[in-house]
């Protein structure tokens, strides 16, 4: 029955969503308008989920032997401090903006400019010629990249429009290819979700597994 | 008009495909080319429980969107290997919506294997919907757990190079699938094996055989020749120039 209702539920809430985006109808234009809040409330209700599983899993680890139960404490000395400035001083208070530019701000530009020096090294493992698709990875890459640069219009006056053909037409090609199939994957998933087809995130009333098959 | 006429067509598309679908739950097979992606997910949840290690899983940051509900049914598969051979898997939430999902599909695949005493709601971790807070989170669990294996499903963001990077680092072996074309290249690059595009979503019918999934497949299938059809004719129309 849960299910059922569950499958119902989404069947009605996805073809009016659906619909909303194609037809000019007040009633399904202002009801898919209504279940677009209430998925706003719903993920807002989910982050206090979030939020407590986040205080259940270090509370047990802080009392527990781990040997990171410092770790433990920080996060949620951290979480607890943050939330109680939050709500006692508010978003645009001194304090608030202060932490945020200065700490949270900080280690979250830090943290993605990692990305530089990840790209590097993933590039390095990738361009280790093992076959012919890695040479021709590293030919073509290595162009685009001399392409890109003085350097390589100074090595070979046509090199710029080498890369720019590379750019244009192989990768192009190969990146809509992708993208129609994914494009339709995604359709077909949407569609087995709304018609309630796809049970695999909604579990089992009878414990069975999610979909009705066994391994 | 064209309004009607544009939903006409999505949902003849989508009836056309379900009974595309029905038909084939009660007749013949399809068989489905090997995806050596989906191989060594097996790969992965042995090499795991013969180190005696956990495998981490997680679907990014990129919320409820199809991507993700195609990953559900690969995490479903992990779970129930897992509960099968008793190895540890810990799963990280970048979203809420999804933490709840997640949890739920862990413990109805441990039930399903008669394990349910081997669930831990604790495995399964929300980190933050921060991008960066949530990438330091399973780093510190590939880190500090010593994951064997790392399995990426869904869709992902700027997180992508920096969740494999991580992985890398630790010495997992990485299985990785996604539909976001900017992503692709970053886990192609540094994971052991990718899913592209269409293949994350041919996971499911894939790893269950679930007949109502190899139906969407092959309707899937269909609707692929007819956009290369499509393309093909529209090219070669303009190469002569012919237009509408």
């Amino acid at each position: 029955m849960k299910l059922t209702l569950a499958s119902f539920l989404t069947l009605i809430a996805g073809v009016t969503v659906l619909a909303d985006h194609f037809v000019v109808v007040p009633f399904i234009n202002k009801t898919a308008s209504t279940f677009i809040q209430w998925s706003v409330m719903l993920s807002a209700f989910s982050t206090a989920l979030g939020g407590a599983n986040i205080l259940a899993v270090h509370t047990k680890r802080m009392s527990g032997k781990s040997a990171n139960r410092g770790l433990s404490a920080l996060l949620l000395g951290s979480m607890v401090t943050w939330l109680v400035i939050g709500l006692k001083l508010g978003m645009e208070s001194q304090v608030y903006k202060f932490i945020w530019d200065n700490v949270y701000g900080s280690l979250s530009s830090t943290l993605f400019a990692l990305n530089a020096f990840f790209v590097a090294s993933a590039a390095y493992r990738s361009f280790r010629i093992r076959g012919i698709d890695t040479v021709i990875l590293l030919v073509t890459a290595c162009t685009v990249m001399l392409g890109r640069t003085g350097l390589g219009e100074a090595i070979y006056p046509g090199m710029p429009q080498v890369a720019d053909w590379l750019m244009r037409v192989p990768n192009t090609a190969g990146m809509r290819g992708i993208t129609i199939g994914g494009a339709l994957g995604a359709i077909s998933v949407s569609a087995r979700v709304i018609l309630g087809l796809e049970r695999g995130y909604g579990g089992s009333e009878r414990g069975m597994g999610v979909s009705g098959y066994d391994l | 008009m064209q309004q009607l006429t544009q939903i006409c067509v999505l949902f003849s598309m989508l009836f056309a495909g379900i009974i595309y679908t029905r038909s084939y739950s009660r007749t013949g097979t399809m068989p489905i080319r090997r995806l050596p992606g989906l191989d060594s997910l097996d790969e992965a949840i042995g090499r795991a429980t013969e180190m005696g290690r956990p495998i981490h899983f997680t679907t990014g940051t990129g919320g409820l969107v199809a991507d993700t509900f195609a990953a559900f049914a690969v995490l479903e598969y992990v779970a129930k290997k897992t509960a099968q051979y008793g190895c540890t898997l810990i799963i990280s939430n970048a979203q809420p919506l999804i933490h709840p999902i997640t949890e739920n599909i862990v413990r109805a695949s441990y039930y399903a294997q008669g394990k349910p005493q081997s669930f831990k709601p604790g495995n399964i971790r929300y980190h933050s919907d921060s991008m960066q807070a949530y990438v330091s989170g399973v780093w510190g669990i590939m880190e500090r757990e010593k994951v064997a294996a790392n399995i990426m499903m869904g869709y992902f963001f700027a997180e992508s190079l920096l969740l494999s990077e991580g992985g890398v680092r630790s010495g997992a072996f990485q299985v990785a699938g996604t539909a976001s074309t900017p992503q692709l290249p970053f886990f192609v690059a540094a994971c052991d094996r990718t899913l592209i595009g269409e293949e994350l979503f041919a996971a499911g019918a894939y790893l269950t055989e679930d007949p109502v999934r190899i139906g969407a497949l092959m309707a899937q299938d269909a609707a692929k020749i007819a956009a290369i059809a499509i393309i093909l004719t529209g090219a070669l129309a303009s190469t002569v120039g012919l237009t509408m």
